[in-house]
């Protein structure tokens, strides 16, 4: 065959139709019962003569490759015109003529079909035998070890392919004899590899990064929303993430995915995620496979997502893979990087508002490794002495301040062997807000003091201990236990003071509250890929849930030097859990057409008091309708346990978590979903996606009153109730070597229904009926990129009055007030914005390479409305209705250098 | 030369635009509506129910919104129809004995607005048992404080089978001593004693069917005042019971005399002053940060309410009796 990076990889197949039973002599047949028919392909001998010969020779001749499956009948006997002096058309043409193979051309690659009307009636020269088949499987990595999520193995050869796992295994199943299987990954360059497969083999493969944007290269990436059978799948790489703007310059997980169609953002700068029409509390966000509770710093002008660490991002809004429950109307997988296995490197950042160090290395080049990622604001590092200055001259009035955040992502990562890796991730986030004011007054004789202190503590710690071993070239397994701890504190202090002479008098109060979450559980997935048309997800994850919500102390004492009273109080709510966990989900490869994900998740939710179970059944299709048009359509049922009790739409520091009570129902959605998925050319990626989506159960805070309720009683303060939520998707993408521009349109209605509230559907606060967004990144020169960013939408809802009216007197006198005829009656204007970014790259004198990014939020300063303030006017009798928009233009920069 | 300077001012001149920003006009079209009629009729057991009828005023008109005084009123009782006397500026009367479980309809048209009605039933009463007035020294969460406060305890019993809804008034009775001018130039007075009936304020974080709010909510000035202080509760936590309620109020005096007012609500009553007191109350909803309660009504195409109530009080009695 000679060379055979080069050479097209043809051989005489022969078809007969057989089942192999023996093939599901495995384990796995209880998932798979009756399911696993496939065609059993048999080999022959080349005869001379043939028209495989006369490829072989076109192939020598014109240098192309011919790709076909093992229905093609290339062992025919060839007795046309002779093919030399033909152009490549007609040398084709000639010698396909009445074989019943239809072929077209795909660059340099020639793609035959067999015309199954006008199969040849040519009979196997052989007997039929079994074929053979064997496994490739292994890691594909990038040039440092680490791992790529979501990368394509495809086979040339027999047009199947497979993507890597969230660990960056592959395993795909072929017949015995000759292969091209490419590899690719966006951002880097693509890899084939020629391989004769006799056996089953292992096979790890490191691609090379790419320096510049990535030309996409879409013919072939299973990962693609054209070929996967997933609706509503987004994948966001650190590419991705980390663009040329970014707000304040600190590249952002959920501000990037709130770009996403589908997905309202909110109140502005608050990083809300409100994912086809859900609540923000219905999301889960995974990192490195632990939950995390609180995804913001600053109230939601950060993501706890440190981009630096981050590799891989699934975000799904719809079609949800089995193997996720537990909310329900989005799931964001976030994946961390694992550290270079042979080179130290790292990067650091400095910037408006924060600062970053990342480093990652070896700690035994080749087996073990290292990565951290450490991120601080700095605000505090001013604000402390600017304090002190300010304070020490005024000696009446003294002021403090003080704010920060941070957080810490460590991962080690040991390679036992090539089967077995373990790996320790950890992340530990915090903000910390303290306010002081202290007034001191008075004379020689007496003296005055009041002190009022508030201090803020909120965050997570995770913790996750991950083993991936390979059982078999087929079955890869994941154990993981996992440790999620989350806390809010908050304490307040007043101290009053009056000293006259010896006498004095002390008015004392100290009040401190907590919330906690403690989960701590582990998770055993397996990755079962018997054929190359079937891949297998099946587990279970157990998981003990203590929530803490609203632990509180008080200590006061009021008095004088000589007798004071002293009261200590102290309450307590815990709320102890069982969450039980189990998924099986088979993703199965019809034919060249149709293509079918299905399963279940199963989950028990012990409250001690109660036991819930429920099924949640999870089906996707996809129908590829040719290379370039898929239709899909999936429907699941999500259920949900846990509550995040707040009675604003902002991410509060003092919002806490409960599970579902024995008075209550766990919350439950069915939604469907359709899209088509077309790519016209090699750089334009189009889709249009449909949903319908019901949710029941859905919980409220029924008094709108204060920061949240009491969390002693908060289930009999919360009314349930329904969402009806559907719309439709249009997303645009266009990417070459220079420019990438990503277009999404949204149109969606956003209804909700809660008896004791309004007894009528009414349209969610964030029912943003048209959302159009358009980002565009492009390289202007070597090392200069820049990034445009242009989102508009219908503006939020709100619940304005609509009359003024007597109030009943119940004794106490007659009054008037507003009324509010129906919640969310009003359209705010219309929100629009738009985002500028610069990177500029160069290089040092050491070869360092450093970056400066210059970053504008609402770059025309368009102050977008917050709310509609309305008054009535007692002069004029008349009612006045204003527009209150805050947010202005914010430019910001970091500096990093990367070494 | 001339072209960099022209550039660099056309840059200076973009920058200062952008800088300016623009604000959104909101068009108060959207809330544009028509006047409507609004009742307010709270029959109970007894013999006299009032009904007030006026019109409301809608956002964006210019008009003012006087009583109605030409209203035409069905009022019917169990379905037969009742004399409605018009005592003028806006109050209606009807004079029928009314009983717990009587079934009310009303009906009210006037010129230039959309005819309205509504429904409602009286409830049956409730069984009002001990009740004891004790001052008691305590922290109380408003005030950050220890101090004094008078505990009102009043029992009653909830029926098992329905989904009941509640109010409950403190009350104080003092006499105070008031001047009373007289003279050609008013110039001297002279004292008299008044007697003074006043609704008090609960604590209503004393009482765990009352507590609408948490300690951080009480840390940060949040209040839950009621409307006209009709403190509202339903038996969620308390269905079927025998239950007592402790209600901290205010301590002024040992002289004053308390009482407590139990009233048991139907549930239009109910939801419209729990809708109005929220939409008060709520400080992040009108800052658009978190959602307002829509104001409730049962008055089909108008404003207001037809809500029936059985009021039961306890007798007056001075702390520590």
């Amino acid at each position: 065959m000679g060379d055979l990076s080069h050479a097209s990889v043809i051989r005489v197949v022969i078809r007969n139709e057989k089942t192999i039973i023996q093939y599901m002599q495995t384990k796995m047949i209880l998932f798979l019962c009756g399911l696993l028919l496939f065609t059993a392909p048999l080999r022959a001998n080349t005869p001379e003569g043939s028209l495989q010969k006369q490829m072989e020779w076109i192939h020598t001749t014109h240098h192309v490759d011919f790709v076909y499956n093992a229905e093609v009948v290339v062992n025919q006997s060839y007795q046309g015109p002779t093919l030399r002096g033909l152009t490549l058309e007609k040398a084709l043409a000639t010698l396909f003529q009445g074989t019943g193979i239809s072929w077209s051309r795909d660059g340099r690659y020639v793609i035959l079909k067999q015309s199954k009307a006008t199969k040849p009636s040519n009979k196997p020269i052989d007997a039929p035998v079994r074929q053979r088949r064997f496994t490739i499987s292994g890691y594909v990595k990038d040039t440092g070890g680490e791992s790529l999520i979501n990368a394509t193995v495809y086979d040339l050869t027999t047009r199947q392919g497979t993507t890597t796992n969230e660990y960056g295994f592959y395993s795909i199943t072929l017949p015995e004899g000759r292969h091209r299987l490419r590899l690719s990954y966006l951002g880097f360059e693509e890899h084939e590899e020629a391989i004769h497969l006799t056996a089953d083999r292992r096979m790890d493969i490191s691609l090379q990064e790419r320096n510049n944007l990535a030309e996409v290269v879409v013919t072939g990436d299973m990962n693609s929303p054209l070929l996967n059978t997933q609706t509503g799948k987004r994948t966001f790489s650190q590419k991705d993430i980390k663009t040329e703007f970014s707000l304040l310059s600190s590249p952002d997980v959920v501000k990037t995915v709130q770009r996403t169609s589908g997905v309202a953002e909110g109140v502005e700068l608050a990083s809300g995620l409100y994912v086809h029409g859900g609540n923000n509390d219905e999301n889960l966000f995974l990192l490195d496979g632990t939950p995390l509770y609180q995804i913001n710093h600053s109230m939601g002008l950060f993501s706890s997502f440190n981009a630096d660490v981050v590799k891989n991002v699934d975000f799904y809004k719809s079609g949800f893979p089995a193997r996720y429950g537990g909310r329900l109307s989005s799931v964001m997988d976030v994946r961390t990087a694992d550290g270079d296995l042979q080179h130290y490197h790292g990067s650091y950042r400095i910037g408006l508002l924060d600062g970053s160090l990342q480093l990652e290395g070896p700690i035994q080049r080749g087996k073990t490794s290292f990565n951290l990622g450490l991120r601080r604001s700095w605000l505090d590092l001013i604000t402390t002495p600017v304090f002190a200055i300010i304070n020490r001259s005024n000696k009446e009035d003294k002021i403090n301040i003080n704010y920060n955040f941070h957080d810490l992502n460590a991962k080690i990562v040991h390679l036992f062997s090539d089967r077995s890796r373990l790996s320790l991730s950890t992340y530990w986030g915090r903000d910390h807000l303290f306010t002081k004011g202290e007034s001191l007054w008075g004379s020689n004789t007496a003296i005055d003091r009041d002190v009022i202190e508030n201090r803020f503590n909120w965050g997570n710690f995770n913790m996750a201990l991950d083993w991936n071993y390979v059982f078999s070239p087929k079955l890869f397994a994941n154990f993981t236990g996992v440790y999620t701890y989350n806390l809010s504190r908050f304490n307040t202090l007043y101290d009053y003071t009056y000293k006259n002479g010896k006498e004095s008098t002390v008015s004392h109060s100290e009040h401190g509250y907590h919330s906690t979450i403690n989960d701590v559980g582990y998770r055993m997935a397996f990755d079962y890929r018997p054929l190359p048309s079937h891949h297998l997800r099946f587990g279970h994850d157990l998981t003990y849930h203590w929530f803490r919500p609203q632990t509180f102390s008080s200590l006061t004492y009021f008095g004088s030097d000589t007798k004071a009273d002293t009261l200590k109080l102290q309450g307590k709510n815990h709320h102890g859990t069982l969450e039980l966990n189990a998924y099986v989900e088979d993703e199965w490869t019809l034919n060249d057409h149709w293509s079918v994900d299905f399963g279940a998740n199963l989950s028990l939710f012990d409250t001690r008091l109660k036991q819930f179970f429920r099924v949640d059944p999870r089906v996707a299709m996809k129908y590829q309708a040719g290379q370039r048009l898929s239709f899909k359509a999936s429907y699941t049922m999500m259920t949900q346990f846990v509550h995040k009790i707040s009675n604003s739409y902002i991410d509060l520091p003092t919002d806490y978590w409960v599970p579902t009570t024995e008075r209550l129902h766990p919350m439950r959605s069915g939604q469907l979903a359709v899209g088509a998925y077309y790519q016209p050319t090699r750089h334009w990626l189009l889709s249009l996606e449909g949903y319908y989506k019901e949710s029941n159960r859905l919980l409220q805070y029924a008094n709108w009153l204060g920061l949240e309720p009491p969390a002693d009683a908060w289930d009999t303060k919360v009314s349930e109730g329904r969402g009806r939520f559907y719309g439709v998707e249009a997303d645009a993408r266009y990417q070459d070597k220079r420019l990438k521009i990503d277009a999404a349109y949204t149109l969606s209605w956003n209804r909700r229904r809660f008896d004791d509230f309004f007894p009528e559907w009414y349209y969610d606060k964030f029912d943003n009926r048209h959302k159009f967004n358009i980002t565009m990144r492009c390289r202007l020169s070597k090392g200069t990129h820049f990034y445009a960013g242009w989102i508009y939408r219908t503006g939020n809802r709100m619940t304005a009055p609509t009359q003024y009216a007597d109030m009943p007197d119940l004794g106490e006198g007659r009054s008037q007030g507003f009324v509010y005829e129906r919640p969310n009656n009003i359209v705010l204007p219309a929100y629009h914005r738009l985002d500028l970014g610069f990177d500029i790259h160069h290089k040092t004198k050491r070869g360092r390479e450093r970056v400066w990014n210059w970053s504008i939020y609402n770059a025309y300063c368009h102050f977008n409305t917050l709310f509609v303030n309305v008054k009535y006017d007692e002069t004029t009798g008349r009612i006045r209705a204003k527009a209150k928009g805050y947010i202005p233009i914010i430019p910001s920069f970091s500096y990093t250098i990367k070494f | 030369m001339m072209k960099k300077k022209r550039i660099y001012g056309l840059v200076a001149f973009l920058s200062a635009l952008l800088l300016t920003g623009c604000h959104d006009r909101f068009d108060i079209d959207q809330l544009r509506s028509a006047g409507k009629l609004v009742v307010y009729c709270m029959p109970a057991a007894g013999d006299t129910t009032l009904i007030r009828v006026t019109s409301s005023l809608p956002v964006g008109s210019k008009k003012s919104s006087p009583p109605v005084t030409d209203a035409t009123i069905d009022y019917r009782l169990n379905g037969q129809s009742q004399q409605v006397e018009n005592l003028g500026a806006g109050n209606y009367r009807v004079i029928v004995r009314q009983k717990g479980g009587d079934e009310v309809k009303l009906g009210v048209s006037a010129t230039g607005f959309v005819g309205v009605s509504a429904a409602t039933h009286i409830p049956l009463p409730v069984v009002v048992g001990d009740f004891s007035c004790e001052k008691i020294r305590i922290y109380d969460t408003y005030d950050q404080a220890v101090q004094d406060e008078l505990q009102l305890r009043v029992t009653f019993t909830d029926p098992a089978e329905t989904h009941d809804y509640y109010a409950v008034r403190a009350m104080r009775f003092s006499m105070r001593k008031e001047k009373v001018w007289y003279g050609a130039d008013w110039g001297f007075y002279t004292t008299r004693e008044v007697a003074e009936y006043k609704y008090v304020s609960i604590h209503s974080d004393s009482e765990p069917v009352l507590k609408n709010l948490s300690s951080i909510d009480y840390d940060y000035g949040f209040s839950d005042t009621p409307y006209q202080h009709m403190y509202l509760f339903d038996d969620r936590l308390i269905n079927g019971q025998t239950y007592t309620l402790r209600l901290n109020t205010p301590y002024y005096s040992l002289s004053d005399s308390m009482a407590v007012e139990l009233y048991r609500l139907t549930p239009e009553y109910y939801h419209f002053l729990k809708s109005i007191s929220d939409a008060d109350n709520n400080e992040l909803a009108k800052v658009g940060l978190a959602v307002i309660a829509p104001t409730y009504s049962n008055v089909k195409g108008g404003i207001g309410y037809v809500g029936g109530y059985y009021r039961q009080r306890t007798p007056w009695i001075k702390p520590n009796q």
